[in-house]
């Protein structure tokens, strides 16, 4: 058998939280409004509140300000000083300056946020890892390693929505939402702390789906850090 | 129409690539790993004649037919593992894959059915500066017999 074949994607703008519906290679992944991401040209962009920033203004996750959807005019993001932070939006920016806003992709009660669709058989589950760089080795990058903030967790959570939505901790201002100490999540840090994405001994042909966020803590540094989110799986 | 394919053979995360071996050069750590293009299993059967594999991307194994009397896998840095004979044998390679298009290969874990219990050698196809295991080294683990994978690619002896 050869590799099983990954497709990823994002929920730019399906209504209602719609699955993806991909049904495998060959096809347009851009469907239903999710949008297809390449590997290697596009980034997964975690961004937004910082000042001036008109979606902060307006208010709502779902209001894009133009400033932030061309290229090189990214918002800034807040390093927090009395609480952690939440960095509110997610986009998927494309080699030809497009971002693709991510709506449902955040410390939100949403299901379908990510996913990826398995081409062919995985002879395990699919895990979603993080790790400093693609030599796939280290874990040092303070966004993984954590502060005494965070309990020396990753700044990074993660949680399997393939069978159900994210649980929902209460509310509040910030809210609890969803963390990586929740069922089926993650505090993403290499092959240690990572999230099964499909809860299975086996994957054929399906999509598994996931959410994720980061959370800054007022200990944290200020930090420009590219890691690199990657899968393992094991085939035959 | 945008057409998404990983299953390519490209490895951009490898700063040198030769027959040998590639590196991947971290930000704190070098990491060496073999030629995935060039290592294989090579199953030989009773009546002497050999079937070998393609590469740890496309391996041919589902291809493979049942009745064969030893396996062993070559890697492209000339390390060759014999696996001793089992009833059957079950390769799972183990791969990431990384959101900026970069893939390494980091064992092979070759599943062999035993009387009771499963033998699993787990080949290590990749060193760096922290881990202690080196390219060509075998980590022997077992499985009870309970856990076993029924999905079709097991190859029995003859």
């Amino acid at each position: 058998m050869a590799e099983p074949i990954l497709t990823f994607g994002c929920n730019h703008d399906a209504a209602g939280d719609t699955p993806w519906g991909y049904d495998g290679i060959g096809n347009n992944p851009d469907i239903n409004g999710w949008k297809g991401i390449t590997p290697a040209t596009d980034l997964v962009v975690f961004t937004g509140g910082g000042i001036d920033d008109p979606d902060e203004a307006n208010g709502g996750a779902n209001a894009m300000g133009s400033t932030t959807l061309s290229s090189g005019t990214r918002s800034a993001t807040i390093r927090p000083s009395t609480t952690y932070y939440t960095i509110p939006y997610t986009y998927i920016e494309k080699p030809d300056g497009f971002m693709y806003y991510a709506q449902f992709t955040g410390k939100t009660a949403y299901r379908y946020a990510m996913g990826v669709h398995i081409y062919d058989h995985m002879t395990s589950d699919l895990y979603l890892e993080a790790w400093d760089d693609n030599s796939f080795s280290t874990t040092a990058l303070e966004i993984l390693t954590g502060t005494s903030n965070s309990s020396g967790n990753s700044f990074v959570n993660a949680i399997r929505t393939t069978q159900s939505a994210p649980p929902w901790n209460g509310t509040g201002s910030p809210p609890i939402g969803w963390n990586g100490s929740d069922t089926g999540a993650a505090y993403l840090r290499g092959q240690e702390h990572r999230v099964a994405l499909g809860n299975a001994t086996t994957l054929t042909n399906e999509i598994v789906y996931y959410n994720i966020y980061i959370q800054l803590e007022t200990d944290c540094s200020t930090f420009y850090v590219t890691p690199v989110l990657a899968f393992r799986y094991l085939y035959t | 129409m945008q057409k998404l394919d990983i299953s390519g053979k490209t490895l951009p995360n490898f700063a040198r690539m030769d027959a040998v071996d590639g590196t991947i050069l971290g930000r704190s750590n070098k990491v060496q790993s073999v030629n995935p293009h060039r290592c294989r299993f090579v199953a030989t059967y009773p009546d002497g004649s050999e079937i070998r594999g393609i590469d740890l991307f496309t391996t041919g194994w589902d291809e493979l037919p049942s009745g064969l009397s030893a396996l062993r896998y070559e890697l492209s840095t000339g390390h060759v593992i014999e696996i001793p004979r089992y009833k059957a044998y079950l390769p799972m390679i183990e791969v990431s894959f990384g959101m900026d298009g970069s893939r390494i290969f980091h064992f092979i874990n070759v599943h062999c059915l035993a009387n009771k219990e499963i033998i699993i050698y787990k080949i290590v196809l990749r060193e760096d500066k922290i881990a202690p295991q080196k390219i060509g080294d075998v980590i022997m683990s077992r499985l009870p017999l309970d856990q076993i994978d029924r999905f079709r690619a097991w190859k029995y002896t003859a």
